[in-house]
């Protein structure tokens, strides 16, 4: 069976695509596990290939459990926005100017819903044990609607993975992130893990200990 | 239920659906049709948006069921049940300029970018208007070039910038617009600033460079 052309988008997530009748696939990458509809039917569950690094596709037969598992992801929403292209495409830009390592969503006080650009290494001497930088983070409004309190954070390698569209996010109570791009061809969405980190929301100057301490407030918490 | 005159001559009821007999009459009645039409994308945008909300938040697996529903019972496509749900998300901002909207989603949704305030300043500048057609929305995206980005601590950030050069072609008032549009576009792509030079800034007004 040969890769519905409709997935070709979807080789830069993973060599391989999952299919089950009547027309769902699943696509496993390291940052994303993406979920869709085909526009046309298939009749056997397979496993294709999207390039010519991996073997022909071959047809499987169980592959309605690992489709229950990937719907059981995400059930119980907590907030929903949409991510215009044109702010995840400055996100990308300003996490590559400002070196950030993750990107957090959440609800600002006055501002509405923001995503804010930081280092997460900026605080672990372990991680960055030489490296004297000036922590730079970057903060923009997505929307100014109010939402629930709520938080996650993804890393800068899985947010330029994103495809460059508006994105219906949606983010559930497991600390999934689902982002449906709203002008692809084929109805899908990609899902992502909270990172469980968060910016310092504080440094200063240690005068004993010669050094910047910075104050990182727990993500459970 | 027919109603009765004194009489008793039995008289049709007013249905309310009597047709204009003058030009005034049918004008009223195509402009107040035409800009109720944008207020129904609206509507049903926002009960889009609510459902998907609403049935979210206690299974996502209820609004994939409505959403195919809608879907295979050929009412609203997959692909434009995405759009309308992100013109429902801005509900709020768009109802208030309803009567200025053209009464197609594709052209409702091209103005997802603006907020209330620019809204309302193009209404009120009349740049927003019910007879806009998809490719003027379009250029009206593309001259929004406002920002909001917060940078806070070290280091100052530092903005590509492209420039374009002159190219000795001559420019017409005719193309002006075209190429004011070009100019935005290169912006909105590139995400650069575009910096014009001093005859560019003389053809193009103050406000490009």
């Amino acid at each position: 069976m040969e890769a519905p052309s409709a997935l070709v988008s979807c080789r830069r997530i993973s060599d391989e695509a999952i299919l089950m009748p009547p027309s769902q696939f699943l696509v496993i990458g390291d940052e994303f596990l993406v979920s869709g509809t085909l526009p046309s039917k298939i009749k056997k569950s397979a496993v294709v290939s999207l390039s010519k690094k991996v073997e022909p596709s071959t047809t499987i037969t169980d592959a309605k459990g690992l489709f229950e598992k990937a719907q059981q992801l995400g059930t119980r929403s907590v907030a929903g926005f949409t991510l215009p292209s044109k702010i995840l495409k400055r996100l990308k830009a300003l996490g590559v100017e400002l070196g950030s390592t993750h990107v957090r969503f959440f609800p600002h006080e006055e501002r509405g819903i923001v995503a804010r650009l930081f280092d997460a290494r900026i605080g672990s001497d372990v991680l960055l044990p030489r490296l004297k930088r000036i922590h730079a983070a970057a903060t923009i409004t997505i929307s100014d609607h109010p939402a629930n309190d709520f938080s996650i954070t993804i890393s800068i390698e899985t947010l330029n993975h994103l495809p460059a569209d508006d994105l219906l996010v949606s983010v559930y109570r497991d600390g999934i992130m689902e982002a449906e791009p709203v002008s692809a061809k084929i109805a899908h969405s990609f899902y992502c893990r909270d990172q469980g980190v968060c910016e310092p929301y504080t440094s200063f100057r240690h005068e004993k200990l010669e050094r910047t301490v910075y104050f990182v407030s727990h993500p459970s918490e | 239920m027919a109603d009765v005159a004194i009489d008793g001559e039995i008289l049709a009821p007013d249905d309310g659906n009597a047709l204009p007999t003058d030009v005034s009459g049918w004008k009223i009645k195509i402009t107040s049709s035409w800009k109720s039409a944008a207020e129904g994308i609206l509507r049903v945008s926002k009960d889009l948006h609510d459902a998907r909300k609403s049935l979210k938040d206690v299974d996502r697996r209820l609004w994939l069921d409505l959403s195919k529903q809608l879907h295979d019972e050929n009412i609203i496509s997959l692909g434009i049940q995405r759009k309308l749900l992100v013109i429902g998300g801005k509900y709020p901002e768009l109802i208030n300029v309803a009567a200025y909207l053209p009464p197609r989603y594709n052209a409702i949704y091209n103005l997802r970018a603006f907020d209330k305030a620019q809204l309302e300043k193009l209404v009120k500048s009349k740049k927003l208007t019910p007879n806009l057609e998809d490719r003027e929305v379009g250029a009206l995206r593309l001259v929004d070039n406002s920002s909001d980005v917060e940078t806070v601590a070290e280091p100052a950030t530092r903005h590509s910038v492209l420039r374009v050069f002159q190219t000795g072609k001559r420019v017409t008032n005719a193309n002006k617009a075209a190429l004011s549009a070009a100019v935005a576009q290169i912006r909105e792509i590139s995400g650069f600033e575009v910096v014009l030079s001093p005859k560019g800034i003389e053809l193009l007004g103050e406000d490009e460079g």
